[in-house]
């Protein structure tokens, strides 16, 4: 779809305010670090990698064995101790709960609910 | 919550421009504001609008609303197979209806509209918007 130019600017605006926001940056900064330190990020690629395979075999009616669970969820302890992807997952709550009351205003003011009706629910 | 921030104009951000007379100062709620007003005045929110307006007069809509109702409440009751049979007759019944089909058709125009914004909105804040706004503390 084409935005009129005058849409279009208001949106950049409320994206650039939002981009300048503590909360926004401080995530912004949390997940390039972690991205750039070769543990926690092979970690979390791993981990989640071995998720979607589990969840990916158990939807498609594969038993899935209780050592693989077990082995996934060492897996799992280890990538939430890391320091980098702590900071990460807690920078994304407050990220999370941040853009949630941006959402609820902006619904409220247009008299509508945003984020269903970008989200199609 | 700290909503008063220092925002750049379109495209400083990727071009690095940190002119400071090209910052001006707005706060995330001014932002919404200026942006729940511009899309207010669309085509698209006027639109939906009168159709949310013609869906509440409609009389045969708010009579199968209503049948609707009565069939929900009758089957949360346990009173199952004649009322399912029925509510089923009067979701299409509804779903048929010229005023429901063009609320229906404004809506997805709305939605379209919304998504669009939201991928702008998403670009220049560097996450996505709509999508990230959730309470809680799963990862």
């Amino acid at each position: 779809m084409t935005l009129s130019s005058e849409v279009r600017q208001a949106a950049e605006t409320l994206g650039q305010a939002l981009w300048a926001t503590d909360t926004v940056r401080e995530y912004l900064r949390a997940q390039e670090r972690l991205e750039q330190d070769w543990t926690a990020h092979s970690l979390e690629t791993a981990m989640d990698e071995l998720q979607q395979d589990l969840t990916a075999r158990y939807q498609a009616g594969e038993k899935v064995g209780r050592e693989e669970v077990r082995a996934f969820h060492v897996l799992q302890r280890q990538a939430w101790s890391h320091p980098l992807i702590t900071a990460r997952d807690l920078a994304r709550i407050q990220l999370r709960c941040y853009l949630a009351e941006a959402v609820v205003d902006l619904g409220i003011q247009l008299g509508a609910d945003y984020r269903a009706l970008v989200l199609g629910k | 919550m700290e909503w008063r921030v220092m925002a750049w104009p379109a495209g400083s951000q990727e071009s690095g421009l940190m002119n400071p007379q090209r910052w001006q100062n707005i706060t995330v709620p001014e932002a919404i504001q200026s942006l729940a007003a511009v899309l207010r005045g669309t085509p698209e929110f006027q639109a939906l609008q009168v159709a949310a307006r013609m869906l509440n007069h409609d009389e045969a809509i708010q009579h199968l609303l209503r049948e609707l109702e009565v069939h929900q409440s009758a089957l949360q009751h346990g009173d199952s197979a004649a009322h399912s049979t029925s509510l089923a007759q009067v979701r299409t019944e509804l779903e048929a209806h010229p005023t429901m089909q063009a609320y229906r058709q404004a809506k997805q125009a709305v939605r379209e509209l919304c998504q669009a914004v939201d991928s702008v909105i998403s670009a220049a804040a560097s996450v996505e918007f709509a999508s990230n706004a959730q309470r809680g503390c799963c990862r």
